[in-house]
């Protein structure tokens, strides 16, 4: 029951939340360079339609009435339509929320796969050879960039290999995809029994998920190994050495006690991830979020600019949310 | 009581830490011996090297710190020459260490049973229920009421007194012959003080263990222990049988000691004299009580004094008591 | 271990509702099965999808391209094959589109046109002089875009109640007061293009009269495709439209799929792999990659594009036409067209396009010389040199490498150059308010294929698109009487003083390249056919396997 309280006082100061950011959005979004209507108008309209364009798209308002008359609409559930594609942002969301979510998710738990295991090395054993290439792992992925990295493998995998299928999105042009119930493909085509489309979305989500989670090993990595030597550090730690406790239980103490910071800093990149794959999506074709949100930036297509914030916020605060629950599972010094 | 045979002796010990400012000699020449049975105190200012020498004793003096010289001889084996899993078999099983600051030395994330348990199955072959038996029966030994519900208990949810219990518990579980009690009631208040001090005396002489109690408090050390050691800057500057210590302390710097506290007992964290300690980081040569001394010679300013023979089991490191050595009677004018 | 398991479940629980409560919002998007043929499907890999499919406000290439395989004009021009197999345009004469024919009165100044009876739209309607009235006279002078800024404009309409009629069902003429050379090749322009008035009516509401919303993502044309399936930055899908009413040119492909794919080098990779049939806009450098490789085959044609180095003329030290001069002498042509382009540019020349009638290449004479340069920029009073910007997109890879050479090369005779590069839609912000300063590389190609119409835009004063403000009044008369007489002899001969004046003796520009137009497709896809507006005729092609 304390639990059920607790959340719901959380879920409570979302709101406050949510308007603020929408409010801070809304008015930096008009900040940006350029303007939409000139935009929409294309290359052969002047003064008057640009003018009459705004007019309509209810720009020449002021920004207060256009906040509040947006703020309405969102309360009401509507996001708004794309000056662009004309459609309901919520519509563009829905698809493309889950194809980026299915990528990150299963990106960040490779990532956990390989960089917590590596920094727990690193840490324990921080002069063994394996440990010195860890590191240097770490340095490395952590300096190159994404869109490169997917660049080689799709050249190493596909171009030269062929042991992926093209960078064209989730799924090949050629097979149908399943009706969408969760939005990922690899639940939908397993609800519907569809094996085909099953072993094609893995398959097209393996170089992507490749991508991200090898570059997101380096932080992962990183926080966890200066997570561990901090505890290692402590006087707890030496005091159970004092104590003549094997090296594995010492290693398990220091575990436990990195825990909690291990997870915040997932649930920050991971977080981070939903607008951060942008350029993975665009190597891959993958028609996420984060394209969405770079065309919407070009295009000054505000509300789908505004209705990609609101969603990435959302996500955030749960993740966080998770993040605090998952806190207080692993130390019991934080009540609810 | 106290048997002949020496369980403890360290010889030269120098323990230095290796700063950015230079190289901090915390530890230097260090002479001292434990005999089976016998009740060591050692008494010094703070920062003169008592809780670095207790490490240094258990090899686990941390980063930058490092034992440089000397040796650590534990019932006729070297422990400086040890390897970490050969240590193992004596830290916690032959030397229990109780340190000060129970808080910081308890893993805040696990619970005290358990804790105590891990020590237990680090030394013995039982099973964890065994184990965690063995902690509840510490538990109620080192005077906790309802031992079954304290053990389930995490230490930020313990007063301070009942943590440090958890400590001695922590160094007592396998009946070592050595207990090392560094300050192990600094911080508590005097009445947990006294229980603390006479459960730490009362558990030594059931199990016969012999002991070093590092302590502040003068009257401790001559109710309980039969020995007394006098430290400054990282050295024993006088030693011998505690009813010839209070009968007629022999270095400057004791009589400084005594004489500051009229009622012979020192109570406070900080044993506050008069000047300060020298800096270890930049001892004089020759004697390093040479900058308080109220009888300094030419000679104290060159030359470090040797440990002397004054008496049975009387040790003293002064010059005054070269002379004395060599012509008894002129030094106690002097002094007089 | 129980608060574990208890904070599990309230935390699943409450995703459980929210996700549930997302699903029911949205329509559950049903899997449509549609049975593809690999064979008879065209992937077509392109950097972007259309910026939007309404020719009113949307004219990035990719949507050109969309919009001339689901639209078709009243007239045409023919295709003829070049030496590589590339069909190309016949500049030399017009043909009937969806005009039967037509007929220019002969005092030049009435184009009547009868169009075909019985064709048949995307939706079914039949294609009448309505369709034509609305979208020219209605949706036009409604919207105040492309058509009544660009069409309209070039066939130098300005009345249109006045100025159209409509005679009867299939029949409509156009009138305007001096003779009018240009309404033939006008009218074949994509952005004459006609569609379908009773379906775009019937999506045309209150607050949007001209049914911009359905138009800018689906809408009803009368040519070899139409579009199925719009997903911005994804995809765009077509299909092959049935009741095509030119029979010999129904397309072999069922289904065409515009595939976003923004990396040039995986566009490259699927089209090497054969997972796409095409990719456009290939860098030079992957084009000559291509050419050795098996199982692909790159067309090039010099087509209609110029590249060019534009000056601020309002104000110095472009305003004076020596500095011009000496900057054009201080190029490193070959530079550019070897190592920018690696031998796949062709030097432009000219204002017009190398391919275009009316063109002459005679005038252009600028070899590297900085000698001649710093002479010229003395006689300015501009010895010292001086400092300046170059604007570029960054949208185009080759403008930032020949900006690195201008750079370098300038610096020979004392100019100072800083590079500005700016993202494409600032790059366009900038260009259409005529906010450029200092100098800025564009590319532009003249969508009809008149001589006159490269001055008509870029060189007569005052014109939206002369975004230099270059002003000449000799080259604004010439133009002038090119736009009011039929008399072929007298154009031509005031085409070639202009091309003397823009490039010899008073240049506007400084002449990077003809940068061509360049495909790669599979091998096994034969008869590509390039329409004037940088787009391939889908329906042309076919694909034969041996
Ligand atoms: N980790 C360390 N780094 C640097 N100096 C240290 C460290 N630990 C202890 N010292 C120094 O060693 C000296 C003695 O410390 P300590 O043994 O804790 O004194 P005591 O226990 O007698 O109060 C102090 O001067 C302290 O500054
Ligand atoms: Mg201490």
């Amino acid at each position: 029951m304390r639990i059920a309280k607790y959340l719901g006082k959380r879920l409570l100061t979302f709101i406050p939340l949510l308007i603020g950011v929408i409010l801070v959005v809304f008015v930096l979004v008009r900040l940006l360079p350029g303007d939409p209507a000139t935009r929409l108008a294309g290359n052969f309209a002047y003064g008057d339609t640009i003018a009459a364009l705004r007019e309509s798209m209810g720009l020449d308002k002021p920004i207060w009435q256009q906040f509040f008359i947006y703020l309405g609409n969102v309360l009401q559930g509507n996001l708004g339509e794309s000056w662009f594609t004309n459609k309901p942002i919520l519509d563009d969301l829905i698809v493309r929320f889950p194809a980026t979510l299915e990528l990150i998710t299963l990106s960040i738990l490779f990532s956990i796969a390989i960089g917590v295991p590596l920094g727990i090395v690193a840490a324990i054993k921080p002069k063994s050879i394996f440990s010195r290439i860890s590191t240097g792992y770490g340095f490395f992925a952590g300096s190159i960039a994404d869109f490169w990295f997917g660049l080689m493998l799709v050249f190493v995998f596909f171009t030269t290999l062929n042991w992926f299928p093209a960078p064209i999105g989730r799924l090949d042009l050629t097979i149908t995809p399943p009706l969408q119930i969760t939005g990922f493909l690899v639940i939908d085509s397993l609800l519907a029994g569809n094996w085909n489309a099953l072993m094609n979305s893995i398959a097209h989500l393996a170089l992507p998920v490749l991508t991200l989670g090898l570059i997101n090993v380096a932080p992962i990595m990183k926080m966890t190994l200066s997570s561990m030597k901090e505890v290692m550090e402590s006087d707890f730690i030496n005091h159970a050495k004092v104590l003549g406790l094997s090296d594995k239980k010492v290693m398990r103490y220091a575990l436990r006690n990195s825990l909690p910071s291990i997870v915040t800093i997932l649930g920050v990149i991971y977080g981070s991830l939903l607008g951060g794959a942008v350029l993975v999506e665009t190597v891959f074709g993958w028609g996420g979020l984060g394209q969405y949100v770079t065309q919407a930036l070009v295009n000054k297509d505000y509300s789908a600019i505004q209705g990609f914030v609101l969603v990435a916020t959302i996500f955030s605060l749960f993740i966080y949310l998770f993040v605090d629950l998952i806190y207080m599972i692993f130390d019991p010094r934080i009540k609810f | 009581m106290i048997g002949l045979k020496t369980l403890l002796q360290i010889q030269d010990l120098h323990t230095y830490f290796y700063l950015r400012k230079g190289i901090s000699k915390v530890v230097n020449g260090l002479q001292l011996s434990v005999r089976e049975g016998e009740l060591l105190g050692v008494v010094g200012e703070s920062g003169s090297g008592k809780t670095v020498t207790a490490m240094s004793v258990v090899n686990r003096v941390r980063m930058p710190g490092k034992v440089v010289k000397g040796k650590v001889i534990y019932q006729g084996q070297d422990l400086l020459k040890l390897s970490e899993e050969e240590l193992r078999k004596y830290r916690g099983k032959e030397i229990g260490l109780i340190a000060a600051n129970a808080r910081g030395n308890l893993n805040p994330l696990v619970k005290v049973g358990n804790q105590i348990a891990n020590v237990y199955l680090a030394h013995n072959k039982v099973n964890k229920k065994e184990a965690w038996e063995k902690a509840v029966e510490m538990l109620r030994m080192v005077g906790m009421n309802d031992a079954l519900r304290r053990a389930e208990a995490y230490p930020h949810e313990m007063s301070g007194g009942m943590a440090q219990r958890v400590m001695i518990a922590l160094a007592l579980v396998n009946s070592p012959n050595l207990l090392i009690a560094d300050d192990a009631t600094n911080g508590l208040d005097v009445t947990v003080q006294s229980q603390i001090m006479d459960l730490i005396l009362d558990i030594v002489n059931k199990q016969g263990a012999s002991g070093i109690l590092i302590t502040h408090d003068l009257g401790v050390v001559a109710q309980c222990c039969s020995e007394i050691a006098i430290m400054y800057c990282g050295q024993i500057v006088e030693k011998g049988p505690v009813t010839a210590f209070f009968d007629e302390p022999k270095h400057p710097y004791s009589r400084n000691l005594l004489n500051s506290l009229p009622e012979r007992r020192i109570t406070q964290e900080r044993i506050e004299l008069k000047g300060s300690l020298s800096s270890p980081l930049s001892l004089p040569t020759g004697c390093v009580y040479q900058t308080r001394c109220p009888y300094v010679m030419d000679v104290c300013r060159k030359v470090e004094p040797s440990m002397l023979h004054v008496d049975d089991n009387y040790n003293v490191k002064c010059h005054l008591y070269q002379e004395k050595t060599e012509n008894r009677g002129s030094a106690n004018e002097k002094l007089a | 271990m129980k608060r574990i398991i208890l904070l599990i479940s309230a935390l699943i629980l409450l995703l459980t509702v929210i996700i549930t409560g997302c699903v029911k919002q949205s329509k559950t998007v049903s899997s449509e099965d549609i049975n593809v043929d690999r064979d008879r499907t065209l992937i077509w890999t392109v950097p972007a999808t259309p910026n939007g499919l309404d020719s009113e406000y949307h004219n990035s290439l990719q949507a050109l391209e969309a919009q001339s395989n689901m639209y078709d004009s009243a007239l045409r021009y023919p295709f003829k094959e070049d030496e590589s197999g590339f069909l190309v345009p016949d500049y030399s004469k017009v043909e009937s589109s969806l005009a039967e024919s037509w007929e220019l009165s002969k005092d030049g100044k009435t184009l009547t046109v009868h169009l075909r009876q019985g064709v048949k739209s995307h939706a079914g309607n039949e294609l009448t002089a309505d369709d034509f009235m609305y979208q020219w006279v209605d949706r036009a002078w409604g919207l105040n875009a492309m058509y009544k800024n660009f069409s309209a404009d070039g066939l130098k309409l300005n009345d249109p109640e006045k100025q159209l009629k409509k005679i009867d069902k299939y029949t409509f003429s156009l009138t305007v007061d001096t003779p009018n050379p240009i309404a033939e090749p006008m009218m074949t322009h994509i952005f004459t293009h006609l569609m379908d008035s009773v379906d775009a009516k019937a999506y045309s509401t209150k607050s949007d009269p001209w049914a911009t919303k359905y138009l800018s993502v689906n809408g009803s044309g009368h040519g070899p495709f139409k579009v199925t399936k719009y997903i911005p930055g994804q995809q765009v899908e077509f299909e092959a439209f049935n009741d095509y009413w030119d029979k010999k040119n129904k397309s072999w492909f069922q289904k065409v799929i515009m595939k976003e794919v923004p990396s040039s080098s995986n566009r490259v990779a699927l089209l090497l792999s054969g997972t796409a049939d095409a990719a456009t806009s290939l860098t030079p450098n992957e084009l000559q990659t291509l050419k050795g490789k098996p199982g692909v085959k790159v067309y090039s044609w010099s087509g209609n594009l110029i590249q060019r180095v534009e000056f601020n003329q309002e104000k110095p030290p472009f305003d004076n036409p020596k500095v011009r001069k000496a900057l054009a002498y201080a190029t490193p042509y070959k530079d550019i067209l070897s190592s920018v382009y690696l031998g796949m540019a062709k030097q432009a020349t000219s204002i017009i396009p190398s391919t275009y009638p009316g063109y002459t290449g005679e005038y252009w004479d600028y070899k590297t010389n900085f000698d001649k340069a710093k002479k010229l920029l003395k006689e300015a009073g501009y010895d010292k040199g001086f400092k300046t910007t170059l604007t570029i997109n960054a949208g185009i890879t080759q403008e930032q490498q020949i900006a690195i050479l201008l750079k370098s090369s300038f610096k020979n005779i004392g100019v100072e150059i800083e590079i500005q590069e700016l993202q494409t839609g600032d790059y366009y912000n900038n260009l259409v308010q005529h906010n450029m300063d200092g100098m800025f590389i564009f590319q532009d190609m003249p969508g009809v294929a008149d001589g006159g119409f490269s001055t008509k835009l870029w060189a007569q004063h005052p014109s939206n698109i002369n975004y230099g403000g270059y002003k000449n009044e000799e080259v604004n008369r010439l133009y002038k009487e090119t736009t009011e007489t039929l008399d072929v002899k007298k154009r031509n001969a005031n085409f070639k003083r202009i091309q003397e004046i823009v490039v010899k003796e008073d240049p506007i520009w400084i002449y990077l390249t003809e940068p061509g137009y360049h495909i790669a497709m599979r091998e096994d896809i034969k008869n590509p056919a390039w329409g004037t507006s940088q787009d391939i005729r889908w329906n042309m092609l076919s694909r034969e396997r041996n």
